[in-house]
């Protein structure tokens, strides 16, 4: 039987987790910073690129100080006189070491693998696109096949803002793993960002349309015609982003049909550990039923809202913030 | 004492793989968001284009170059309209602008390189 209080850090004051905490406060506010500049502009391409160096030497510097091993220098003689004369305690490492366990778990393995693929399949698309021109649709739009071919010269940029994207999600994701190990991250997690994720929600609600269904024969374009032809059919054909144009949609132009659906696989993992926990009465059942309902959430704006409000980037980031929290503190260390 | 050797193996494989894996994220987020800073986007480098254009547009237009340059720079001209157009092919302002740039361009005959000749 698993005992549930061995499951997460106790909650003492040692010094160690006050520098958890600052770190974590950090990463909360640098995330709520985030959401604000991408929805206030959402234009300015040179804030996605700084935005995206500080994540990446942010994710750096959490990485290189958990696996910091301040005794790996030192012949296990040296341990204590090492503890006596520079106050290098046991603790420290032994924290560190427990959240590393606590992310070397296939699960998280298999997410990375699949958000990896899913980088490289981008790039694929990109590079040698299809001609999606032919996309049968239920009804008629005019769409000039030949303007659907992304000009040579901006096709780099339009993959490097894509990548910035992707890769902003998969460090805020991994980031939040590391500090989901601790009951009170979660829980201050649960009283701040939720909160302006179901705040932004709300917003979406009142003023974003639902996309009309539409029947495709989505089997046509196995493969996409590269980054950024969403946004060439959205001046081509602009009547049918309109009424069609979701995020499942603009993926499915951009990557076809396994880029569009593929993406789902990465989160059954956690999909699947969440309602594990749900269903488990020795486990708390509030942050289990919030990642639920946080995957729910995504799913839905991804399928049935418009892609076109700059706050719902905004929102998918957050949300996946939060269902890092929540998935990391369904997990249980080996 | 094996089976403990098998599992700790397969617990530093992982560790591992996850090590690797985070670094190549952070590593694009670092490499595409350099990237992204130190060029311009596609729109940019087509508003910088039609500057140019407009530059030397107005210069032809206040005619303080000679017959040569004047021809000179109206081929720049239609060059940088050109790649304004090749960088932002759909987007509607920069083909208004392309448009009424070509419309207020100066007559310089039917064949250019007669009037070169000419004017030499």
């Amino acid at each position: 039987m698993t005992n549930v209080s061995s499951l997460c850090v106790p909650n003492n004051m040692s010094s160690n987790y006050y520098q958890e905490r600052r770190s974590y406060i950090a990463f909360l506010f640098f995330l709520v910073i985030t959401a604000l500049v991408i929805t206030l502009s959402p234009h300015e391409t040179l804030h996605y690129g700084l935005l995206s160096v500080f994540w990446g030497l942010f994710g750096f510097l959490r990485l290189a100080y958990l696996l910091e091993n301040k005794f790996q220098n030192f012949s296990s003689i040296l341990h204590l006189p090492t503890q006596i004369l520079f106050g290098i305690t046991n603790e420290e490492n032994d924290m560190r070491g427990f959240v590393m366990r606590r992310l070397e778990r296939l699960d998280i393995i298999y997410w990375f693998g699949i958000a990896l693929c899913f980088i490289i399949w981008a790039l694929y698309c990109s590079f040698d696109p299809t001609n999606i021109g032919g996309l049968k649709v239920e009804k008629f739009y005019s769409i000039n096949s030949e303007m659907l071919s992304p000009p040579e010269t901006s096709i780099l940029f339009l993959v490097m803002m894509a990548m910035v994207q992707y890769s902003l999600i998969g460090i805020i994701l991994f980031l939040a793993l590391t500090y989901s190990h601790s009951r009170l991250a979660v829980s201050w997690a649960l009283k701040s960002i939720i909160p302006l994720f179901f705040n932004l929600l709300g917003l979406s609600f009142l003023l974003i349309p639902m996309a009309q269904p539409i029947h495709f024969d989505w089997f046509t374009s196995i493969k996409g015609g590269g980054i950024g032809v969403d946004n060439m059919m959205s001046d081509t054909a602009p009547e049918m982003m309109q009424e069609h144009g979701t995020g499942l949609f603009r993926r499915y132009m951009n990557l076809g049909i396994i880029g569009a659906f593929g993406v789902y696989l990465a989160f059954v993992p956690a999909c699947y550990l969440l309602l594990r926990n749900l269903f488990d009465s020795k486990r708390g059942i509030i942050r289990p039923l919030v990642g639920v309902v946080i995957l729910l959430v995504l799913l839905t704006v991804d399928v049935f809202f418009i892609a076109a409000a700059p706050f719902l980037n905004a929102l998918m980031l957050l949300g996946f913030a939060s269902l890092g929290l929540c998935w990391g503190a369904a997990l249980s260390p080996r | 004492m094996q089976r403990y050797k098998n599992q700790h193996r397969k617990n530093n494989f992982h560790q591992k793989m996850v090590t690797i894996i985070f670094v190549c994220f952070c590593s694009f987020s670092l490499l595409s968001g350099m990237m992204v800073c130190l060029s311009k986007s596609p729109a940019q480098k087509s508003s910088y284009y039609l500057d140019l254009a407009i530059h030397y547009q107005a210069q032809q237009q206040r005619s303080i170059l000679s017959a040569k340059e004047s021809v000179a720079a109206q081929y720049k001209v239609d060059a940088l309209l050109k790649q304004a157009k090749a960088y932002s092919p759909h987007d509607p302002t920069i083909a208004k602008e392309i448009t009424r740039l070509k419309m207020a361009q100066p007559s310089t005959g039917n064949d250019k390189r007669f009037f070169v000749v000419r004017a030499e």
